[in-house]
């Protein structure tokens, strides 16, 4: 059934893509309802009877009422964000109905425990922030959204599973540690003279006993890594490359992970950041933009392979 | 389910206790009254909570209450078994739920537990104005569901009632149908009947006293529909009961071991005919009417005559005494309505009364009323023959005896005293005497109660006998004609058959709310009738609604009752009902007629779609125009154009001419033409 709705950018809910049921609230309703008739057929009594039809007929018409306050509605994605592998991406919905009723009670959400609710009662369109978990490094289709109501009673539910063909762009997980993948053209390109007391921060280094104690880690060694000490030095020719093949042994995830971690440290050191890979090469800039090009770079690194790897 | 849990809307509480409140009201009034100080405690709390004053309670508290319950019901009821302690029980299950709402699915439960509440009010009544109150519970309760589904929504009372209501209106079409076409299965196990409520009507015995205050009960005892005309006001004795045993001072009806040589004394329905039963002879042509009896708690049926025919819907059967009148198989706790076919001339046991009759019949108790006994001895061998005697005794009363609806006390010898003493009395007095100088007389003679008369409605043609219609005459047996009514009351009080009791009378036998009380103005009587027209219509239409009645319809309305026939009649009426329901949400929900401009600026939108040129989501007119020109400028113009044009109409509410509109639109055409066939999209 749920291949019948297709990713789309805007969708209008209509009779092709709801699904309707009742919910457990509805079938407690028709118990009640058929103890209802029992008693007014012992009884002989009309009008317990009268009652018990009311209420089945009740039941008949929210089916109805329950779908006409979904159908119509358009679901328009307006934007998607983009995050790390793990975590939550934001995605932004518009939500309209036509004018005429008002709507209510409309959940929408990725989850069942966690459900947005929202009213569209006097405004006829809001604006939505959902947040979705990046599950696979590249280009990421946002999960479907489930858009549900069981107003006005809560007899029936009526709910449709959305796919918006808006990806989010999720990078790779960040995995600290090991050393800089630094490659060795970075000597070539400059100097780099370690320097005591010197003001830039540059990187880390295995700790050695002996080294000044005030630029331990500690940071990094709280969160369980190993002793750390930061380096500072001075550049020159100012570049710094980071570099695929610097991460020799390890499988193409975790060269990713890795990368990543160091581009998202190195950020904020004033210095042009460049990344080598198999089939790249990013010269070396400064600013948050490179920051982003070079996280788009590693996030669409061979991404095809890595999410139909993921998929097998 | 996730959204079982969330918590209750704030105000969704305030329809909760209005709902409950009303749905509990008429069941509080049947029930004993520590329920309702209960509720009202409960009641209490909840809104002081609400408001912010108390805390939900605690768990002492609470236990607390289920005791005082649970005492309540042992101490008022004893027993779990009956419709009243059933009902209290649910009561009490409602109040304790109440004290521990918090969240969405403890609301829930209270709502269907409230349906359920309003719904068994009609055990109690199912008079018109119950079921209009019925109607208003539900709809309330409804709200209340429907406030508990609305996160913001239930912040607007009235919206939030007109929902419910139009939801109600929604659902009654439906509802009538499967009233009409749902077929009715019958009692399908014994359930407990009311049990406290009183007995109303003529009970089993007749002591002095016991027709005055029945006289004051008020209500409707039955109402009666006469196929062919209505008989002559003399003739409208409803026999009710026949008391034959005398102890001095209390009537009451014989025995089964009185009869008991001529076998049982019920003849039912689904028995064959009983050899006494020949013993009536019905002369003349019969009259049919149908009674529509109101709930008496006892047993008695009452017809005209002699009744010779009866059928119910109802599953109780029913059936004919030894003495000649109708009998339920249960005490009357519904409404119960019923056909009669009686002979108004008939003649019962003429011609020869066995002994053991006899005895029965002429039995006096030894040692009472001394003085009437010698009277009547005296008076018989004055008058030897039967009719002068009766004629005799007659005259005495219309002569020397008043009709009083005060009469005084009597003492043991309740007869002598009436008699020879106070002189003043009711149609009991009259009746109880009358018997006892007979049957002194050696004269067979019993007393016979049920109803007199009635009023008769000319808007529905009907006659609705009061319980003040109550009354109680003799019957004595003679040789040639069998048993012979004859009316003690009427020959002192002839304006009491042709009147009646409510019209003579109506400032001492109706209470000051009552409309009755003010008939003798003429409006009043007037409203009097309507209401009372309204009340049977609704009695014969909804509650009289039954098994036959729908077949009848089906019937009619059908030509026949196929399955077939039914099935369709259910899909096509269920159909309609549902698709005028789809049409008016349809309609609600319909997308507005969009302006000249919008329309036109669509058109525009679709012709630059078809050159790939489309506007993103969200993105305004004048955005897209500079788009489009920086990508395009060979359309530059033409797209300014349309843009102009748009936004003069929109923004400015400047009207554009329908001519400046289309060579907008061509010149836009002309453009695209231009330059975009390398462009174009082939869609």
């Amino acid at each position: 059934m749920l291949r019948r709705l297709r990713p789309v950018r805007q969708l209008r809910l209509s009779r092709k893509n709801l699904f309707i049921f009742p919910s457990s609230a509805g079938f407690g309703y028709l118990f009640v309802n058929l103890l209802l008739w029992l008693t007014g057929t012992n009884y002989e009594n009309n009008l317990i009877l009268a009652t018990a039809f009311l209420q089945t007929s009740l039941f008949v018409v929210c089916i109805h009422h329950t779908f006409f306050n979904l159908t119509g509605l358009t679901l328009e994605v307006v934007h998607t964000g983009s995050c790390l592998q793990g975590e939550n991406a934001e995605l932004e919905l518009n939500l309209a109905r036509p004018s005429g009723r008002g709507r209510e009670n409309i959940q929408l959400g990725y989850r069942r425990e966690t459900l947005l609710t929202l009213d569209l009662i006097e405004q006829c369109s809001a604006d939505v922030k959902l947040y979705v978990p990046g599950l696979r490094r590249g280009w990421c289709p946002p999960p479907r959204l489930l858009v549900q109501s069981s107003f006005p009673l809560g007899l029936i539910r009526c709910w449709s599973w959305v796919a918006f063909d808006m990806p989010m762009l999720v990078y790779p997980k960040p995995l600290p540690g090991g050393d800089l993948p630094l490659a060795s053209v970075a000597q070539q390109e400059g100097d780099l003279i370690a320097e005591q007391g010197a003001e830039d921060f540059f990187g880390f280094r295995n700790y050695v006993p002996g080294m000044p104690t005030r630029h331990i880690a500690w940071k990094q060694y709280a969160r369980g890594q190993a002793l750390y000490s930061k380096e500072y030095v001075t550049y020159q020719g100012q570049s710094l490359w980071l570099d695929w093949d610097a991460l020799e042994g390890l499988g193409t995830e975790a060269r990713l992970s890795r990368l990543c971690y160091w581009v998202l440290q190195l950020g904020t050191v004033n210095q042009p950041l460049g990344l080598r890979l198999p089939d790249q090469e990013l010269a070396p800039e400064l600013g948050p933009e490179q920051q982003q090009k070079l996280l788009r770079a590693l996030a669409l690194y061979r991404w095809q392979q890595a999410a139909a790897e993921a998929v097998e | 389910m996730a959204e079982r849990q969330r918590l209750l809307p704030r105000n969704s509480l305030l329809w909760l206790l209005g709902a409950q409140t009303l749905a509990m009201a008429p069941l509080l009034l049947e029930l004993p009254i520590w329920l309702t100080l209960v509720w009202s405690g409960v009641l209490l709390w909840r809104l002081l909570e609400f408001l912010g004053h108390w805390q939900m309670p605690g768990g002492l508290t609470r236990m607390t209450l289920v005791a005082v319950c649970v005492s309540g019901l042992v101490l008022s009821f004893g027993r779990f078994l009956g419709m009243e302690p059933m009902v209290a029980l649910l009561i009490c299950a409602v109040l304790l739920k109440q004290l521990e709402v918090r969240q969405l699915r403890d609301a829930i439960v209270l709502v269907y537990l409230t349906y359920f509440l309003t719904a068994l009010q009609f055990l109690f009544s199912q008079t018109l104005l119950a079921g209009v109150f019925g109607l208003l519970c539900f709809c309330v309760n409804t709200a209340a569901l429907l406030a508990i589904h609305q996160p913001q929504g239930h912040q607007f009372p009235l919206r939030t009632l007109r929902l419910a209501a139009v939801l109600l209106l929604h659902s009654v079409p439906l509802m009538l149908l499967m009233f009409l076409v749902m077929p009715r299965l019958g009692s399908l196990w014994a359930v407990p009947n009311p049990g406290h409520t009183a007995t109303t009507g003529v009970s089993d015995s007749m002591a002095p006293g016991d027709f005055v205050r029945l006289s004051r009960a008020g209500g409707v005892a039955f109402r009666a529909t006469f196929q062919a005309g209505l008989p002559e006001r003399e003739e409208l004795y409803w026999r009710g009961l026949v008391f034959s045993r005398f102890d001095g001072r209390r009537w009451q009806q014989a025995e089964a071991f009185d009869y008991l040589r001529d076998g049982s004394p019920v003849n039912w329905q689904s028995e064959r005919p009983a050899p006494w039963r020949r013993l009536a002879q019905p002369r003349g042509r019969p009259v049919s009417y149908r009674v529509v009896m109101e709930p008496s708690q006892q047993p008695w049926l009452y017809s005209l005559g002699l009744a010779t025919d009866v059928r119910t819907s109802a599953s109780l059967p029913l059936g004919f005494t030894r003495d000649f009148r109708l009998l339920s198989a249960e005490p009357v706790y519904q409404r119960l309505a019923y056909q009669v076919n009686s002979a108004l001339d008939y003649a019962l046991e003429p011609g020869f009364l066995p002994n053991w009759r006899r005895r029965n019949e002429l039995a006096l108790p030894a040692g009472f009323n001394p003085q009437s006994l010698a009277q009547a001895r005296q008076w018989r061998q004055q008058w030897p023959d039967a009719d002068e005697y009766i004629a005799g005794v007659l005259q005495y009363f219309r002569a020397q005896f008043v009709y009083s609806l005060q009469p005084p006390a009597l003492g043991r010898d309740s007869v002598d005293d009436f008699l020879w003493r106070t002189r003043e009395g009711f149609c009991e007095h009259f009746a109880s005497s009358f018997v006892v100088l007979m049957r002194a007389a050696g004269i067979p003679a019993r007393v016979v109660a049920g109803y007199m008369g009635g009023e008769f409605n000319e808007l529905e043609n009907y006659v609705v006998v009061h319980q003040y219609d109550a009354h109680a005459w003799a019957e004595v047996w003679l040789e040639a004609r069998g048993w012979v009514r004859v009316d003690p009351t009427a020959a002192v009080a002839p304006e009491r058959v042709r009147q009646s009791l409510g019209d003579s009378r109506a400032a001492d036998i109706e209470s000051l709310v009552s409309l009755g009380r003010y008939r003798h103005i003429q409006w009043v009587a007037q409203l009097r009738l309507h209401w009372d027209a309204i009340q049977y219509r609704w009695d014969r239409a909804v509650l009289g609604f039954d098994r036959n009645s729908q077949s009848q319809l089906l019937e009619r309305w059908l030509r026949g009752t196929s399955p077939l026939k039914i099935v369709l009649l259910v899909l096509i009426g269920g159909g309609l009902a549902l698709a005028l329901l789809t049409l008016h949400l349809w309609w609600q929900s319909r997308p507005p007629r969009r302006s000249a401009a919008q329309r036109f600026y669509q058109r525009a939108e679709r012709l630059l779609a078809r050159y790939g040129q489309r506007r993103a989501a969200g993105e305004s007119a004048a955005e897209f125009a500079r788009r489009v020109a920086t990508a395009q400028p060979g359309l530059a113009p033409a797209v300014e154009r349309v843009t102009a044009c748009v936004e003069a109409m929109l923004y400015e509410e400047r009207p554009v001419s329908a001519l400046q509109l289309k060579q907008a639109l061509a010149e836009l055409k002309r453009a695209l033409r231009r330059s975009g066939l390398v462009t174009k999209v082939l869609l």
